[in-house]
């Protein structure tokens, strides 16, 4: 089959954008960080940096009282039955999070920040993150 | 059978056994009802069979409180009325639309959705709906590929639309009534008074004029306006020579509890992986559905009913909210700009092949249930239009409830989202703010007027009853959305039909013709 001029403009633009928007949708979640502290994951897939910053300074400013670094971490580190966690990797925070998320939203421990419907880890990840990233 | 009322002679009487004044889906779906029956029905159109721009200038009025569409473009005055360019959504009310919700004032119907089923199966047949089967069960039996979002059904469920073609009832009726021997349909009769016997308990006459300056007036045994809500209420209103407060209005209802429902861009949906989410995206002739709160729920939060549609955000957040786009006087130009809006918003061909119909954010668009509200009103103006009736006022207003419905549905769904792990939603702007009761400045309407004439047994609640009869009046009836004691959360022309159909029973019944 011989493919005309214009499908084949088409298919090289598309092409390229194939290759390239994977390229930069990459690029926007890998900069974030790798912490697990303040990398919220479902977040990540479709958020950037600076929309997680804009959530975290938004939980800052409405609870002040967590405003910390130290207070953050040691929140984020207490796990959900309230005992300090003992991770010890990234691997196992990571985890030990994305329980919690799952907690947090199963017994109605949301926020709303910057219009995002969150848990409350979650907002304290981007708070983490805009305080620290 | 067919006559030109500009044609009669000046002061002409016309007379029947039963006077419809409206040829729109309701006063259609009435007469159709009664062809090839012994009676002689007389179906009165103010407009012809086409647009005419002088007919509209007759609906010209004012808007208070919310904004809204300029009145003159927002219903069409032609024999077939606003089915003229609807789009043809169909749903059934939900059952708790009919049932009386101690946290809403003045909520619930006189009867169920169960009542209502055989009459929205007739309604099928003149919308060409085909089946009245509304279970997604069933649809998937069709098609395994209309897969819900992995929601708690117990929160939410897919609540499913059906499409009429859409039928236009002006095309697809005018021959059958034209042809009716016992039909008599009068175009260009515009009716402006209703006059009734000395103590007002039953009417005797119906004045109807046109732009040729002639008069006359249709006698009948018994008299159903089947007008939309606005035109309802202000021919009830304007008919005040006996009746100073206006004509079945002695407990000042008639006009109150205008509804219509608020559509508002209210969300952002963001899924982890693409996905097509084809049971939310079909188009005509299938299904489609949308997010629903169960009863239970809106019971437990104490709110409203909405729903929610979808569509892929890459386009919908082009397209400006209906209230910004339809600010014409004719509907024809408002029609047009928003089918510009959605071409201008259109993906572009490579976008297209790189989506493949996949995406991994949809627009959220609450269609909301407004909430009996007596402040919510329509009113007569001091201006007159060309025939000498009083123009209509709207005062479109909410309560807090609506705003906090809103807000709250979209809490519960970013919390069942999370739940379900498939991503998350984000609120818009315009709901972000707890303490702000007011709607959205983006708050558009979907043409849907209801309330004004309600339907209550008691008639300090309502102005007719559960039969639609008139309050106090022997042999008057409506047939119109204007009898929704509630709105619900769905379009209404389904139900508009279902209740004119179940009207025309009442009467056969009551003319003995069964």
């Amino acid at each position: 089959m011989i493919m005309n001029r214009r499908t084949f403009l088409i298919a090289g633009v598309a092409a390229t954008a194939a290759i390239t928007i994977p390229i930069l949708k990459c690029r926007s979640h890998t900069f974030l960080t790798d912490n697990p502290l303040m990398r919220p994951l479902v977040l990540a897939n479709f958020c950037d940096a600076k929309t997680i910053r804009e959530i975290g300074d938004s939980y800052r400013a409405q609870v002040p009282a967590e405003n910390r670094l130290e207070k953050l971490r040691e929140l984020l580190l207490t796990d959900e039955q309230g005992r300090k966690s003992d991770a010890p990797n990234d691997d196992s925070i990571s985890e030990m999070l994305n329980k919690k998320v799952n907690c947090e939203f199963k017994e109605g421990k949301i926020v709303v920040e910057d219009g995002w419907v969150l848990s409350k880890t979650e907002a304290r990840q981007c708070a983490l993150y805009s305080l620290e990233g | 059978m067919h006559t030109d009322a500009r044609s009669l002679d000046d002061h002409s009487t016309i007379e029947g056994d039963i006077c419809i004044i409206g040829a729109g889906a309701a006063g259609i779906s009435v007469a159709l009802e009664w062809i090839l029956s012994p009676y002689r029905i007389i179906l009165l159109e103010g407009g012809g069979f086409e647009y005419e721009a002088r007919m509209q200038e007759l609906y010209r009025g004012k808007t208070t409180g919310q904004p809204y569409y300029p009145l003159q473009s927002a219903r069409l005055h032609y024999f077939g009325g606003t089915t003229g360019h609807w789009g043809g959504m169909c749903s059934v009310f939900d059952p708790v639309a009919f049932k009386k919700r101690d946290w809403i004032s003045d909520s619930g119907w006189p009867f169920t959705q169960e009542h209502m089923m055989p009459y929205y199966e007739r309604a099928h047949s003149n919308l060409d709906l085909g089946t009245c089967d509304f279970s997604l069960p069933s649809w998937q039996k069709k098609d395994p590929s209309l897969v819900p979002l992995p929601l708690n059904k117990n929160v939410f469920w897919s609540k499913l639309w059906r499409y009429s073609p859409p039928t236009r009832f002006g095309e697809k009726y005018k021959d059958l009534i034209i042809d009716s021997k016992n039909i008599h349909l009068y175009t260009y009769a515009n009716a402006v008074d209703i006059k009734a016997n000395d103590n007002l308990s039953s009417v005797s006459e119906v004045t109807i004029k046109n732009y040729t300056g002639k008069t006359h007036k249709v006698i009948a045994k018994h008299f159903v306006m089947a007008c939309c809500s606005i035109q309802n209420a202000r021919l009830l209103l304007a008919s005040n020579t006996q009746a100073p407060q206006g004509l079945g209005n002695d407990r000042d209802v008639v006009g109150r509890y205008f509804m219509e429902h608020a559509e508002v861009n209210s969300g952002e949906l963001w899924l982890n992986e693409k996905s097509s989410l084809k049971l939310y995206m079909l188009q005509p002739p299938k299904v489609k559905a949308e997010l629903a709160m169960t009863a239970k729920k809106q019971a437990e939060f104490k709110i409203a009913n909405g729903i929610i549609g979808l569509s892929p955000l890459v386009t919908a957040r082009k397209i400006p909210p209906f209230i910004k786009t339809w600010a014409k006087d004719d509907p024809r130009e408002n029609l047009k700009d928003i089918s510009a809006a959605y071409e201008n918003a259109k993906e572009s061909k490579i976008s297209r092949f790189l989506n493949s119909k996949m995406y991994n954010s949809f627009e959220l668009v609450t269609r909301l249930e407004q909430v009996p509200n007596p402040s919510s009103r329509v009113t007569l103006d001091t201006a007159k239009d060309e025939l000498g009736m009083p123009r209509a006022i709207l005062n479109w207003q909410f309560t807090p409830l609506e705003k906090r419905t809103l807000r709250k549905i979209f809490e519960v769904l970013g919390q069942e989202v999370g739940i379900a792990g498939i991503g998350r939603v984000r609120l818009l702007e315009c709901l972000r703010d707890e303490k702000d009761e007011s709607m959205p400045d983006n708050t558009s309407g979907g043409w849907h007027h209801m309330g004004t004439t309600r339907m209550s047994s008691d008639p300090h609640k309502g102005v007719v009853d559960a039969n639609c009869k008139v309050h106090g009046i022997d042999n008057l009836y409506i047939a119109s959305s204007s009898c929704f004691p509630n709105g619900g959360a769905v379009n209404p022309t389904l139900t508009i039909v279902a209740l004119s159909i179940r009207l025309a029973d009442h009467l056969k019944e009551k003319m003995k013709f069964v």
